[in-house]
């Protein structure tokens, strides 16, 4: 089975044409298939990718981060919400993130559709340059900014504070490590509740 | 035609496009935009007997001036020198155009003429960047283009 998968577009792949074999089923035990409607045409399956649901900023940065080839050869898949976990090799680079506030614009009788939401990164690692090249690596990315991230409409990015430090290592080891945190300020469209 | 709900745009991704021959390109280092600004003046038409002060609009409106703060390079010929040598040729009036960051596919617009009528350097001190106050006097009326999606 060939599928032939032409591009990304947030959660959804766009499929835009897949050879299958003459005849054969589509491969119903895929949950990624269930997502596509399909149609048979001459053995090829043309398959068109279902709307894509608004994603949450975490769901985007995640989805883009995990698919960044820069990003992935710094820290690989250690991309964690909040904390590393146990089960992550000590000293090895760990990119963590967490919202730390976030800004609901609002005029005087409802919301008016904008949110300003700070992300705060934290990468770790046993080795100084890892740190270094991770902050530029995301600013290239993020900072400045505008258009979509993985389907979320973002309006502006901005890169606020850095901060170096070192957890110490534990007593007679020398793996200590050392981290970076720094801030990006997502400001991006949001849906305007229809409670008024 | 639909109707689309108004919504928040945000200020940042703004650009202001100077038509340079025949091509809009966009200034350099922008940092705030103020303006167009457009003035209709009240008319006194109280009369001796009236007791209320009562105005009327004005039958002219007035294009008045937009305002803008830049980071200025003065290496940068392609437009932030405009803003220089504008002013060696008098009587010069340059298109602009004001695109905005919505998210649509081609941006709403807001496009006007006018010409330069201040330029003044700052920021020319102990941590800080050299910035530059310009304004420009307008010789139309503002349109406003909306995007489409």
């Amino acid at each position: 089975v060939t599928i032939v998968v032409r591009g990304l577009l947030g959660p959804e792949l766009l499929v835009t044409g897949g050879l299958l074999p003459s005849g054969g089923p589509p491969p119903s035990t895929s949950a990624l298939w269930s997502r596509f409607n399909s149609a048979r045409f001459n053995g090829r399956y043309f398959i068109f990718a279902a709307p894509a649901p608004l994603l949450n900023l975490k769901e985007a940065i995640v989805a883009t981060l995990s698919a960044h080839a820069p990003t992935i050869a710094l820290v690989g898949q250690s991309l964690y919400p909040m904390v590393v976990p146990q089960s992550h090799t000590p000293g090895d680079p760990a990119l963590t993130y967490r919202i730390i506030s976030s800004l609901h614009d609002t005029n005087i009788a409802k919301a008016s559709g904008m949110r300003s939401t700070r992300v705060r990164f934290r990468i770790s690692s046993a080795v100084q340059g890892d740190v270094e090249a991770c902050l530029e690596v995301l600013r290239q990315l993020f900072q400045g900014l505008i258009g979509p991230l993985s389907g979320l409409p973002i309006c502006f990015v901005t890169l606020e504070n850095e901060v170096d430090d070192y957890d110490e290592p534990i007593p007679g080891s020398d793996l200590g490590t050392h981290y970076k945190e720094f801030d990006f300020v997502f400001k991006f469209r949001e849906s305007i509740p229809t409670n008024t | 035609m639909p109707v689309v709900e108004a919504v928040a745009q945000p200020g940042e991704g703004t650009l202001l496009m100077v038509k340079i021959a025949t091509v809009f390109t966009q200034c350099a280092q922008i940092v705030e935009i103020d303006g167009p600004e457009i003035l209709v003046e009240a008319i006194d038409k109280t009369v001796l007997n009236s007791g209320l002060i009562i105005s009327r609009p004005s039958l002219f409106p007035e294009p008045d001036k937009v305002t803008l703060k830049a980071l200025f390079d003065p290496n940068d010929t392609d437009t932030q020198l405009l803003f220089v040598t504008d002013f060696t040729t008098p009587k010069l009036v340059r298109d602009y155009k004001i695109v905005f960051n919505d998210t649509n596919t081609t941006h709403a617009t807001s496009t006007f003429s006018g010409f330069l009528t201040s330029f003044k350097l700052n920021g020319m001190k102990v941590k800080s960047n050299i910035g530059a106050d310009i304004e420009l006097k307008l010789t139309t009326i503002p349109i406003f283009t909306p995007g489409t999606p």
